[in-house]
């Protein structure tokens, strides 16, 4: 079933969330907190031991406090590392279990694991992110769907490359494909304007020209380039840099990346974090914070192709 | 002696010669120089108005690779609308008019400004007909002239795609036309200022809704 508008579709969500999910989240709350006194029993246990042990050591051999000291700080990480280590597969395993049923707060979308296979060869024909021989990417939490039609899926990536000359560079985000119900030509593509032109000399080797759009401020804030100058402006009318701009806002972020390739719209807010870790070891299950920031999220992309109707054969 | 008090003049004017010498080496170093950088300013300047007129003739190019894809569509969409709007034979001649003097005119510095007033003119009559096919529900619902509509809708965004990649390439060239000192450089070579792409007067006043509404 598919809503009308992003105001009936978080109408549905809310819904859903109340009526499906919460209950079914309420179930795991006793684990989350067995787990978590577990991992801090745990950390607590493996300190004190440890501790114990170098406290008797070093007060034999009569070096105790030039030991302790230094060896203090090196415990207290190690029994860090095992809470983290504790909490972080208790995050991998409920999100098997859990987020299947949370997508079902989000009518028309279902939860993967991972994207399709070859997604990172079409991220990187894509020429979103800054390109060079040595580049290190993976994707995972992809959940797919349709609305009003539009297929669309959001996923998690981690996207880094070691540059000539330049510093390294890396994305920590989510990334967003869009399928445009028109057509379109060559590619497009976005990237924020701290990268500097040098950054985009993988985009001039295949023949993308610099575009200045009138809007200066835009212009200010990203470098576009694409295979035509007719194109990019059919593309990035005005209608489409206010919604790209409620994006970032929405995701917080700083910088943001877009490419238009291969009859795709990709859209990817840098966050440093993965914004589908909903569940933690100290936050309570049932919060439905973290869950209502998400939709926000999701829903400033909806809004997008409400605004553009990339449902309909029109223009943008 | 008399030697002496010859060589003492002599090796003075000497040392004044020379002084003399290095001066003018000096000063004809520093004319070079400064002819140099007139020289080599002048050249950046003519690379710059002629990258610039090529801009715009790129974008002028682009504008009537949309507009012929336009020329192309209109008899279509006017031989499917015919069938049903037969009262609006005169606003049919009226495109089909303007259409073929728009499209005999080749586009360059001379003829751009008449080409963009047949053309606001075209797009003027072809949203009147457009708001008149509402009036036509069987028109409205045949297949073939939805997607002749959805075609032109997606031609008339390229056209105004085209349109702002053409005033963005004007004003980069009317900038250096006009103002000092590029628009020296441009006097001598004969590049002139190019007319933006604006909208007729009928399309810049405000719509009165009680026209619609009667």
């Amino acid at each position: 079933m598919s809503a009308e508008s992003v105001f009936d579709y978080k109408f549905e969500y809310l819904h859903n969330l109340r009526t499906v999910v919460i209950p079914y989240l309420r179930k795991y709350e006793s684990e989350r907190i067995g787990w978590l006194i577990l991992s801090s029993v745990a950390g607590a246990l493996i300190f004190a031991l440890a501790f114990g042990i170098l406290y008797w050591y070093f007060s034999k051999t009569g070096q105790l406090r030039a030991g302790i000291t230094k060896l203090s700080i090196w415990i207290a990480g190690g029994a860090f590392v095992v809470w983290k280590s504790i909490q972080s597969y208790f995050e991998y395993k409920l999100k098997g279990e859990i987020m299947p049923t949370l997508m079902e707060a989000l009518p028309g979308f279902e939860w993967e694991f991972e994207p399709e296979e070859g997604f990172e060869q079409k991220i990187t024909d894509t020429k979103i992110f800054p390109h060079a021989k040595k580049v290190k990417q993976y994707y995972f939490d992809n959940f797919v769907g349709h609305y009003r039609d539009v297929k669309m899926d959001f996923s998690s990536g981690y996207y880094q490359t070691t540059r000539f000359l330049s510093g390294p560079f890396e994305f920590n985000g989510p990334v967003i494909r869009i399928k445009m119900n028109k057509p379109f030509m060559g590619a497009t593509v976005l990237r924020p304007n701290d990268l500097k032109d040098k950054d985009c000399s993988d985009l001039q080797k295949v023949g993308l020209q610099k575009v200045e759009l009138e809007d200066v401020e835009f212009n200010k804030k990203f470098l576009i380039y694409s295979t035509d100058q007719v194109e990019a402006r059919y593309l990035l009318t005005t209608g489409f840099m206010d919604r790209f701009k409620n994006i970032a806002m929405a995701y917080k972020s700083s910088r943001i990346f877009c490419s238009f390739y291969d009859e795709y719209l990709y859209i990817a807010p840098y966050t440093k974090e993965d914004v589908f870790s909903l569940f933690g070891l100290t936050k309570p299950l049932t919060d439905i914070r973290p869950y209502n920031i998400m939709f926000e999220q999701v829903a400033s992309v909806l809004s997008m192709v409400d605004y553009l109707k990339l449902d309909q054969k029109l223009g943008l | 002696m008399m030697s002496l008090l010859f060589s003492v003049p002599l090796v003075a004017t000497n040392t004044a010669s020379g002084a003399a010498r290095s001066g003018m080496g000096f000063t004809n170093w520093l004319v070079i120089s400064i002819v140099a950088i007139c020289i080599i300013a002048l050249y950046i300047l003519y690379v710059k108005l002629i990258k610039c007129k090529n801009k715009t003739r790129e974008a002028m190019s682009g504008i009537d690779v949309q507009l012929k894809k336009r020329y192309d569509l209109i008899p279509n969409i006017l031989s499917i609308a015919q069938k049903y709007m037969e009262h609006e034979r005169g606003l049919f001649d009226e495109i089909t008019k303007l259409r073929t003097a728009a499209a005999g005119i080749k586009s360059d510095a001379n003829t751009i400004g008449e080409k963009i007033n047949l053309d606001n003119q075209i797009a003027s009559k072809m949203g009147q007909l457009m708001v008149n096919v509402e009036n036509y529900p069987q028109l409205k619902a045949d297949n073939t002239m939805i997607t002749a509509m959805q075609t032109y809708s997606e031609v008339e965004e390229h056209i105004a795609a085209a349109r702002r990649f053409y005033n963005s390439a004007v004003n980069e060239l009317n900038n250096a036309v006009e103002i000092f000192p590029s628009s020296l450089v441009a006097a001598m070579i004969g590049i002139r200022a190019y007319p933006f792409f604006e909208t007729d007067e009928t399309s810049r006043q405000s719509i009165n809704a009680a026209d619609y509404l009667k």
